[in-house]
């Protein structure tokens, strides 16, 4: 398998950061009409987020130590865009369901975040540890390769941060920002094919 | 390997000492600040805790401050004026939540209080049942509670500290038929199955605007939450954006058709007052007030008061290129 471009490896994981981030300003967004802006939906969302990432660190680095190529990296990243991209179909249904059973408000906004949030940042969070193998495959740098994937990935969420929240919310409805952030980690899996044919003609 | 440490260290040097010149930058800013702010006397009138734009803290010279706690979320301060007025202010920025004088209980003081008594003057029956979007320094709940003494009275605010500081400060009491929940108002509206007489939104303050509290969903689940001859009243405090009054307007409009708004002296606030399927008719109203007029506190004045209701061509002006404010889209953030 041939070494990855840098420049892709590094393209790949601002996105991932930009999508995380600004998924979970959207997902605050989403939850407030039912449940408000309260602190208990912050805490809630915030920490599934945290806990799929958690786990999908966990995989990820399993699954590096397997196999780290493009090829594994583009099957990973197609769940969160699919999941992402049809957000808008069964997000306020599973909202709607969740909402009316009537639970406890925080058990509730817990109980929707999860069922929500978890599996694409799941994904999003094994992409990691795999793009600093594929990074430090070639070289003892296991440090740098690590900084350099976490510090562009934490870019890429501080820049989601501030464009979702300063200029996107006021921009596109809620349903066209999800699409969006579905079209980017499509991007970011076309990415990984067009270089994986381009490599394979080599 | 041992070649590249010196680089980084001389770099992490450089951060360090941009680190403590932002430390002592942060440091030296609000102290500047607050010596500027110092110089000018405080009025103490209620005009003066609304329209300033004051950031810090008042000078203790000539307010009292009673109480300061952190709550979840605001920094609450209850203050007190020259003449002995009790100030209830979230976060050291601008506006007041409420004042109350405490050697004359039953006064209203407040713009928001003032226009709400007129709008009482338009309902025909006994309330049964009220309920406040938001509790603030709990004024019109005591008013309520005064002139209705049968009324259930529900509140549902955000803050659970607040009701306690009302009670402390302000003269509000919580009695037997007095229900507090706290929590966000649009959850509390989702899950309600009650039919209020009149509900009082009052939950927008400062610079945060919640915006499930703003969209045409949430005023349609006010309006099945009213009985068939209820009102709404919902008071927008003016925070110099006019954009978000015109989108506002335009949506509560869109469920109300026969709003009626009113502009509190000085622009401070807008006062929507939605009585659900009939007109808000100052001149009927008219007589009425000039016999409370006679019985209450002077201050009053309803003829002033019903004045400065918008006409219809001047809210059509208004809302002419404003949005209806929608869950799925709703910046109330960014409109200025």
């Amino acid at each position: 398998m041939p070494v990855a471009n840098k420049k892709i490896l590094y393209t790949i994981a601002f996105l991932m950061g930009f999508t995380l981030m600004s998924y979970e300003i959207l997902g605050v967004r989403v939850l407030s009409p039912y449940y408000g802006s309260s602190i208990y939906v912050w805490g809630a969302i915030i920490s599934i987020f945290l806990a799929g990432l958690a786990v999908g660190y966990e995989y990820g680095g399993k699954i590096a130590d397997k196999t780290a190529d493009l090829n594994i990296l583009r099957r990973i990243i197609i769940s969160p865009a699919l999941l992402i991209t049809t957000f808008p179909v069964y997000g306020q249904r599973l909202c709607k369901s969740i909402y009316e059973l009537e639970l406890d408000s925080r058990v509730s906004v817990l109980l929707l975040s999860a069922i929500l949030f978890f599996i694409p940042c799941v994904f999003m969070g094994a992409i990691i540890p795999i793009l600093v193998k594929i990074r430090a495959a070639d070289s003892q740098k296991i440090g740098s390769a690590a900084g350099d994937v976490y510090a562009t990935s934490t870019a890429g969420s501080i820049a989601g941060t501030l464009f979702t929240s300063f200029f996107l919310i006021s921009w596109l409805s809620i349903p066209k920002c999800f699409l969006l952030l579905g079209l980017i980690l499509i991007a970011c899996w076309l990415l990984c094919v067009i270089f994986q044919l381009k490599s394979s003609k080599k | 390997m041992a070649q590249t440490a010196p680089p980084v260290i001389v770099n992490m040097k450089k951060y360090i000492h941009i680190a403590i010149f932002i430390a002592v930058l942060s440091l030296a800013l609000p102290g500047t600040a607050q010596e500027k702010t110092s110089g000018s006397s405080s009025s103490n009138q209620p005009g003066f805790w609304e329209t300033v734009n004051d950031f810090f803290l008042p000078h203790p010279e000539h307010r009292e401050i009673l109480l300061e706690k952190q709550t979840l979320y605001f920094l609450v301060t209850v203050e007190k004026g020259e003449n002995g007025w009790h100030h209830l202010v979230f976060n050291p920025n601008r506006g007041s939540q409420g004042i109350w004088n405490p050697e004359s209980p039953d006064e209203l003081l407040s713009n928001y209080c003032k226009y709400t008594t007129l709008f009482l003057q338009s309902i025909d029956q006994y309330p049964r049942r009220v309920l406040f979007v938001g509790l603030g320094a709990g004024i019109m709940p005591r008013f309520i509670r005064k002139h209705f003494p049968a009324t259930i009275i529900d509140v549902i605010e955000i803050d659970g500290e607040i009701p306690g500081i009302a009670e402390q400060y302000f003269g509000f009491k919580k009695d037997d038929k007095t229900n507090i929940t706290i929590g966000d108002g649009r959850d509390f509206i989702n899950r309600n199955k009650v039919k209020y007489d009149i509900i009082f939104i009052d939950a927008y303050h400062a610079e945060n605007i919640p915006f499930q509290l703003t969209t045409e969903e949430f005023y349609r689940k006010i309006r099945d939450a009213l009985t068939p001859g209820g009102l709404m009243t919902a008071n927008l405090a003016n925070l110099g954006k006019p954009k978000f009054i015109a989108n506002e307007l335009k949506t509560v409009q869109s469920i109300f058709p026969d709003l009626a708004v009113f502009v509190c002296p000085g622009q401070t606030n807008y006062m929507l007052f939605a009585p659900v399927n009939r007109k808000f008719d100052s001149a009927a109203v008219k007589p009425k007030c000039a016999e409370l007029e006679k019985t209450s506190n002077p201050e009053l004045d309803f003829k002033a008061m019903l004045d400065t209701r918008m006409k219809e061509e001047e809210i059509k002006t208004m809302t002419g290129e404003a949005m209806i404010l929608k869950d799925d889209f709703a910046p109330v953030e960014t409109m200025k």
